[in-house]
């Protein structure tokens, strides 16, 4: 089981109240299929992906951004227990989705890209990154948790 | 040989010619050693690494936060001969130093966000792009001569 401490609880909730997810889900969706465009066999479903304008400006993309941040809040709200919590979620990811689960990982850089530029080096210390950062450790390492 | 794009060129030489390599450096080496506090096994002679205000406060850190982008200068003049222009660092890294490589990956992402969150809304996606393009054939040259 993770343990977190009282300081790393504080950092993530206190993080994840001051994030605007209809923002930051978007832009750290189409981050992800513009810096990794491999990514974008995932979602060949959505219309024009052709350029980093058009992904920006593609409204799937906007509500995909904000389907993964519903996920993470998920999480956020669940901390002591997000291996369960996401059970179902990896099983999804793996046998009806077939996402490699290395581009979790990448996604999640994104996010933390994306909420670096938004809150600052002084909101986003090193400790406050260190918390997140081992926060969506943990949800990527429970998103791949079911694969096989 | 990698390729870049005019563009490619033209953002990396803009970011480094605006950023503080002395604050950029402290700041990312700092953010690599609390993130990942396993990193903190390279530097053994550094003194009190205890937390991260002592990290950030520790000179012998904010020295080698310079001596890491002295380094990322001499790629920032020979982009199309990274390679070359790394082979003996590499060799350092591997032979003395005995570092793993994806430790090199996970100090980039640190000086990633430090830019990132110093550039703002100027970090776009494409900027971001390029940016850690340049920083994944940083971390390739520095890899080539391990064996």
């Amino acid at each position: 089981m993770v343990e977190w401490t009282d300081a790393e609880r504080s950092a993530i909730v206190g993080l994840w109240g001051k994030i605007c997810v209809d923002e930051i889900g978007p832009q750290a969706f189409s981050r992800l299929l513009i810096v990794y465009p491999w990514t974008q066999r995932h979602f060949a479903s959505f219309g024009n992906l052709s350029s980093a304008a058009a992904i920006q400006g593609n409204p799937k993309v906007a509500h995909h951004g904000k389907i993964v941040m519903g996920g993470l809040d998920k999480a956020v709200k669940n901390l002591d227990k997000i291996k369960a919590t996401y059970a179902q979620l990896s099983v999804m990811h793996s046998e009806k989705l077939h996402v490699d689960p290395d581009n979790f990982r990448l996604l999640a850089e994104c996010i933390t890209v994306c909420v670096a530029m938004k809150f600052g080096p002084s909101v986003f210390t090193a400790d406050v990154q260190e918390a997140w950062q081992k926060f969506l450790c943990v949800v990527v390492s429970a998103l791949g948790r079911q694969y096989h | 040989m990698v390729v870049w794009t005019d563009f490619e060129r033209a953002t990396i030489q803009d970011i480094f010619s605006k950023i503080d390599y002395a604050n950029v450096g402290l700041n990312a080496l700092t953010r690599c050693l609390v993130v990942y506090p396993w990193t903190q096994r390279y530097f053994a002679k550094f003194g009190n690494l205890y937390n991260a205000a002592a990290i950030m406060g520790n000179p012998m850190v904010a020295a080698h936060g310079l001596v890491v982008f002295s380094g990322l200068d001499k790629a920032v003049k020979n982009m199309d001969n990274i390679k070359v222009a790394f082979a003996e660092l590499s060799v350092l890294h591997s032979e003395k130093l005995h570092v793993d490589p994806d430790n090199f990956r996970l100090l980039a992402d640190c000086i990633t966000i430090v830019v990132a969150a110093q550039m703002g809304a100027a970090f776009t996606p494409e900027v971001q792009a390029a940016f850690q393009k340049f920083l994944a054939v940083v971390a390739a040259a520095l890899r080539k001569q391990y064996h």
